[in-house]
C-alpha cells in the first residue's frame, strides 16, 4: 500500500507583535509608528524573499500607494490558506506572499505579524528552518514584544510562548469511513492537539482532508511543538494504514467499484460541481493509495486548490457563474488526470 | 488620607521629586511609574497635567477602574474579548496575565528565543552584516536620542562601511 498520499502539506506559523503599537484590533490608523512598522515589514520581506504585497484596504506604505486587493484575489488567497479569513476583515491588514507561495507574512491580523511557511509533504522541520530566517530578520529589525517567562506577547494569551503553530494537512479517508476518527479527535484534544476538516468540516465533501495542529502551547519550545505534531502524524499514518487494510479486507470489491466509478466520473464528466469533485477525487486518491490507479499523486493534490471557486475566477480574470465554473472544472480535471497517468 | 490625583483611593506612596512631592494611591503611583519609564512625562507637574478633567483616560479611570495607560484597555474589555490591548497590558494587568498563563498550562517558555535579545545585544558591530542595517539604523537613532555620541559615531561608521559594500 502506498501511504505517500497521506500527508499533503506541512505548515509553520509564528505570531509576533511589536512594542510600540497597540495590538491590531485597537489600531486607529493615526499611530505614528504604524507607517514605520509597515515599511520595515515590507523591506525585511523584500530582503528575504521575492514576494507580492496584498492590502485589504488601500493604503500608503513607505510613501508608495497600494490599491485595495480585488475581492476575487482576496478570496482566492483565503481558499488557498495563504491568508486567513480574519485578515480579510482587518482594516489595516495585508500580506506579503512569496512568488512560489511557500512563505507569507500577514500584517495586522489578530497580531501585528503572522509569518507562515507551507511546504508540500511531511516537512515540518524544513518549513520551520525556512521561516526562521524571516523571523530572525524581524527580531533583528523590529522591537518584538517579548517577556521573560511568558515568551512572545500576543493579543490572545493562547499564543503566548513560542507563538508558534505547527500544522499538517492529512488525507484520512479510511479513518473517517471506519468511524474511528471521532474517537481519535477526542483523544488528541486532551493533548492540546486539534484535528479539523480543511474543506467543509465534518462532511464527505471535505475530501477527507484534515488539519492536525497544536492548540495553546504555553511554555512549549519550538522543538517540542514540532516533535509533538510529528509524533501524532506518524500515529495517524499508522492508524490510517490499518484502517485501509481492514476496509479492503471487508469489502474489497465494493471499494474498487467505488474508486473506479469515481475515476470514470472525473475522466468523463462535462459538468462537475465542487462537492461532486471533492468526493470523487478523494476516492481516486484512495485508489492510488491502494495501487489500483497509476496516477501522479502530487499532480492530483495540486489540482484540488486549482478548481476551488475563487481560484478558478482568479485564473479566468473575471467572475464566473456556478455553471461556467462547473464546466471549466470538468475540463481542468479531465486534462490533469490524463496528464498525470503514470505509464 | 486620599490620593491627590484621583481623590478617591487611599494613599499608598509619596513621590518626592525636585519639583515637589505628591501622595498617590497604589494605582496612580503605578501609572506614574509606567509613564516615567516610557518617557512620556517629565515629572510630577507633567503627570498631574495629563490627568485633568478633560483627559479621557483620567475620566475613564474615575468612572470605572483600571485602564492601561498606553492603549486604554480595561480589565472588562480584556475579559470580554479574551485579548490584551498592547504589550504593556501584560505588565499593567500582570495579575490577569498570570491568571490566564496558569489556566493555559503555566509553564515558563524555554524555547529558541530565550535570551535572544541579550545574544543580539552581545554581538559586535564588526559581526553585523547588510541584513542588520535596519537594526543598526534603529540603534543609531536610539544612541542619538540618548546623547551617546561615541556609540552613535561607531554605529554610523559601521553603517557607512556596510552601505559602501565592505563586509
Amino acid at each position: 500500500m502506498n501511504l505517500h498520499d497521506v500527508v499533503i502539506s506541512s505548515r509553520i506559523r509564528f505570531a509576533r507583535n511589536i512594542n510600540s503599537l497597540p495590538f491590531p484590533h485597537l489600531l486607529n490608523g493615526n499611530e505614528p509608528d504604524l507607517q514605520k512598522f509597515l515599511t520595515s515589514v515590507r523591506n525585511i520581506c523584500a530582503q528575504k524573499f521575492d514576494g507580492e504585497l496584498f492590502c485589504v484596504n488601500s493604503m500608503l506604505i513607505g510613501g508608495k500607494f497600494y490599491e485595495k486587493t480585488d475581492d476575487i484575489i482576496k478570496n482566492m488567497l483565503i481558499e488557498n490558506h495563504l491568508i486567513s479569513p480574519a485578515l480579510g476583515r482587518s482594516k489595516f491588514g495585508g500580506a506579503i506572499i512569496s512568488k512560489d507561495r511557500t512563505l507569507s507574512v500577514m500584517f495586522n491580523e489578530e497580531d501585528h505579524l503572522r509569518e507562515q511557511c507551507i511546504l508540500e509533504g511531511f516537512r515540518l522541520e524544513e518549513a520551520y528552518e525556512k521561516l526562521l530566517q524571516v523571523d530572525l530578520a524581524m527580531h533583528d529589525s523590529l522591537d518584538i514584544a517579548y517577556k521573560k517567562g511568558l515568551g512572545h506577547l500576543t493579543a490572545c494569551p493562547t499564543n503566548l510562548g513560542a507563538g508558534m503553530r505547527a500544522s499538517v494537512m492529512m488525507f484520512l479517508p479510511a479513518l473517517e469511513l471506519s468511524g474511528d476518527l471521532r474517537r481519535i479527535i477526542k483523544k488528541f484534544a486532551a493533548e492540546d492537539v486539534t484535528i479539523r476538516g480543511v474543506y467543509g468540516e465534518g462532511s464527505s465533501a471535505s475530501g477527507f482532508m484534515y488539519q492536525i495542529s497544536n492548540q495553546a502551547a504555553v511554555g512549549w519550545s519550538e522543538t517540542q511543538i514540532i516533535d509533538k505534531i510529528e509524533n501524532i502524524v506518524n500515529q495517524l499514518m499508522m492508524l490510517e494504514e490499518q484502517a485501509r487494510r481492514a476496509i479492503y479486507a471487508k469489502k474489497g470489491i465494493d471499494i474498487e467499484d467505488q474508486i473506479m466509478r469515481a475515476y470514470g466520473t472525473l475522466l468523463f464528466a462535462r459538468v462537475l460541481g465542487s462537492d461532486e469533485f471533492m468526493i470523487n477525487v478523494a476516492n481516486v486518491k484512495l485508489g492510488v493509495g491502494y495501487g489500483l490507479l497509476k496516477l501522479d499523486m502530487t499532480a492530483i493534490n495540486r489540482l484540488i486548490p486549482k478548481v476551488l471557486p475563487y481560484t478558478m475566477m482568479a485564473s479566468a480574470g473575471r467572475e464566473l457563474t456556478p455553471r461556467e465554473r462547473d464546466k471549466d472544472r470538468a475540463k481542468i480535471v479531465r486534462e490533469t488526470l490524463i496528464k498525470s497517468k503514470i505509464q | 488620607m486620599v490620593c491627590q490625583l484621583c481623590r478617591s483611593r487611599q494613599v499608598a506612596a509619596i513621590v518626592k521629586t525636585d519639583e515637589g512631592s505628591a501622595s498617590l494611591c497604589a494605582e496612580c503611583f503605578q501609572r506614574y511609574r509606567l509613564y516615567t519609564d516610557l518617557g512620556q512625562i517629565d515629572g510630577l507637574a507633567d503627570f498631574f497635567f495629563m490627568f485633568d478633567e478633560y483627559n479621557p483616560i483620567a475620566a475613564y479611570v474615575k468612572n470605572t477602574q483600571k485602564v492601561c495607560p498606553v492603549c486604554g484597555s480595561s480589565l472588562n474589555s480584556i475579559e470580554e474579548d479574551f485579548k490584551f490591548g498592547c504589550s504593556k497590558c501584560y505588565e499593567y494587568f500582570a495579575d490577569k496575565a498570570d491568571g490566564y498563563f496558569y489556566e493555559l498550562g503555566g509553564k515558563e517558555y524555554q524555547g529558541r528565543y530565550v535570551g535572544y535579545e541579550n545574544r543580539k545585544k552581545g554581538r559586535r558591530l564588526s559581526d553585523m552584516t547588510v541584513d542588520d542595517l535596519p537594526f543598526l539604523l534603529k540603534k543609531l537613532q536610539e544612541a542619538k536620542d540618548n546623547g551617546e555620541a561615541s556609540r552613535a559615531d561607531a554605529i554610523d561608521k559601521r553603517i557607512r562601511q556596510l552601505k559602501g559594500g565592505k563586509k
